[in-house]
């Protein structure tokens, strides 16, 4: 009798040196592709002008640069696809064909094919919207053209490696492909619904593409900032969260990104998708009366895919 | 959803009318374990392994004879698993309900099963589920008052989440007192 304590307790510290993670090698981390799409819609008078949606692109684009190079990402690769009173350019990525940079559907499945060719399964690719978005969850881009986020989801699922899409829009919680297993609280928020998911039909996979939004079916805002420029409310706290801060020099060019801090968001040297967004969410800006995204009502509140998973993003 | 809800009430009906008959307690259980979770998914490695931590009320037990039942509410906290590779799993906190019967084998030794339900809610991502949980185990006698009795308990627990079987293989104490009747017999 007096065994059977000692048994049970082998029993327990065998299975916990058996523990999978101990012995299966890691995959190293790749390179970081970073697609920033931003559209101020200066270009028409069918859409309110977004002051604060380029800002967001330029310098999520440093942010996420300097987290990369802090990181143990081999290197970083942005590509700007700008809609301003700038005349557009061109993005080349890796030894692929140029792509025009201006903002529409056709440019960024281009950009998004290209990335096929260059990106391998270590790889973090990292897509981000800042502009107008309907209830639907589309997204308007260039010349008015109002476009389905899900062809972009099926675009990126196809490229090799880790993918997460940011969504800075009003209504883009719509745009979160519903998880197999789990529903959302903030989104269908209902006991018999989770049950009634316990025994249907549908499965859960591992998300190809992570998804975090600015809100979840209501509008999100955009503030100012010390440096006289304007960000999504959500991009502002973003940018807080992997370490950029304002005021900086209003000169991008000018600024060290080997100065700024690690990752407030980081947890234990790793920053993932669901970190970034609990940093995100809990983040409090100091110039707006709706710093505190409520879970309720038609406040701004964050999301991000849900399940049994966390990408990891980031290690340090 | 009802029908929980309905064996939920029945028992609460049922176990003070039974407790009539025998010994009433009230109970509370804490326990630690390694959660090993399978996934029914494509994953990268087989099982991940976080930890986690239990705690159960009984509100409604009785004791007759060589076995016991009880209702009990429990919280459970799990944590994320150890990141390998990209990903790791999210840990969570569930509350739930559920129904105990024990067997007494030996004066200082009893079988037991449980059967319960549960919701989950992951931290910090505002996502939740609903999963059913069951368990088997021995537990210990080790200290015996007329009022009480202290019990090492060691449950293996299952998680039957959707996409994921989770192992539990626990340790833990359980502390009953008997407010009308004596304790173990």
């Amino acid at each position: 009798m007096k065994r059977s304590p000692i048994l049970i307790a082998i029993l327990l510290l065998s299975l916990l040196l058996f523990s999978c993670e101990l012995f299966i090698e890691e995959p190293q981390a790749g390179k970081v592709y970073a697609i920033l799409v931003a559209l101020d819609y200066s270009d028409t008078n069918e859409q309110a002008t977004l002051g604060g949606t380029i800002p967001d692109a330029q310098e999520l684009n440093l942010a996420l640069k300097a987290v990369t190079t802090k990181s143990k990402a081999i290197d970083y690769y942005g590509y700007l696809f700008l809609q301003d009173a700038s005349p557009p350019g061109t993005v080349t990525i890796g030894n692929t064909e140029p792509v025009n940079s201006l903002p529409n559907s056709a440019n960024l499945h281009q950009a998004i094919n290209n990335l096929k060719v260059v990106a391998t399964p270590n790889d973090l690719i990292i897509f981000t919207y800042s502009g107008h978005g309907s209830e639907e969850g589309e997204l308007v881009l260039a010349t008015n053209e109002v476009y389905a986020t899900s062809n972009l989801l099926d675009a990126l699922q196809e490229v090799p490696g880790r993918k997460i899409m940011i969504l800075d829009t009003c209504y883009s919680g719509v745009s979160i492909p519903e998880t197999g297993a789990s529903h959302s609280t903030l989104i269908n928020n209902n006991i018999s619904k989770w049950y009634k998911k316990y025994w249907d039909k549908t499965t859960y996979s591992k998300p190809e593409v992570f998804v975090l939004t600015a809100s979840t079916n209501t509008k999100s805002y955009e503030e100012g900032t010390a440096n006289g420029h304007s960000h999504g409310v959500f991009t502002y706290a973003l940018l807080n969260a992997l370490g950029w801060s304002h005021p900086h020099a209003k000169d991008l060019s000018t600024i060290n990104l080997d100065l700024l801090p690690n990752p407030p968001a980081a947890k234990n040297s790793i920053l993932s998708a669901g970190s970034l967004y609990t940093y995100v969410k809990d983040y409090k800006s100091p110039n707006s009366w709706y710093s505190v995204f409520a879970p309720s009502g038609q406040n701004q509140h964050p999301m991000v895919t849900g399940g049994a998973l966390d990408m990891v993003l980031f290690t340090f | 959803m009802k029908r929980v809800v309905l064996v939920i009430i029945l028992a609460c009906i049922l176990s003070p009318l039974t407790a009539q008959a025998g010994g009433q307690y009230y109970s509370l259980s804490a326990s630690f374990f390694p959660y090993l979770s399978i996934p029914h998914y494509q994953d990268d490695i087989p099982m991940r392994t976080a930890a986690g931590g239990e705690v159960s009320i009984g509100v409604l037990g009785f004791q007759k004879s060589h076995y016991d039942f009880s209702l009990e509410f429990r919280y459970r906290g799990t944590t994320a698993s150890i990141t390998h590779g990209f990903y790791r799993a999210r840990g969570f906190d569930s509350v739930g309900a559920d129904l105990r019967f024990a067997y007494q084998l030996r004066e200082k030794l009893a079988l037991f099963t449980t059967v319960g339900t549960e919701i989950n809610f992951y931290r910090n991502v505002d996502s939740a589920f609903a999963s059913f949980t069951t368990s088997f185990g021995v537990e210990l006698l080790l200290i015996q008052s007329p009022i009480y009795t202290l019990d090492l308990i060691f449950p293996l627990t299952i998680h039957l989440r959707k996409e994921i079987t989770a192992l539990q293989p626990s340790v833990g104490l359980r502390y009953r007192i008997f407010p009308t009747w004596g304790g173990r017999q």
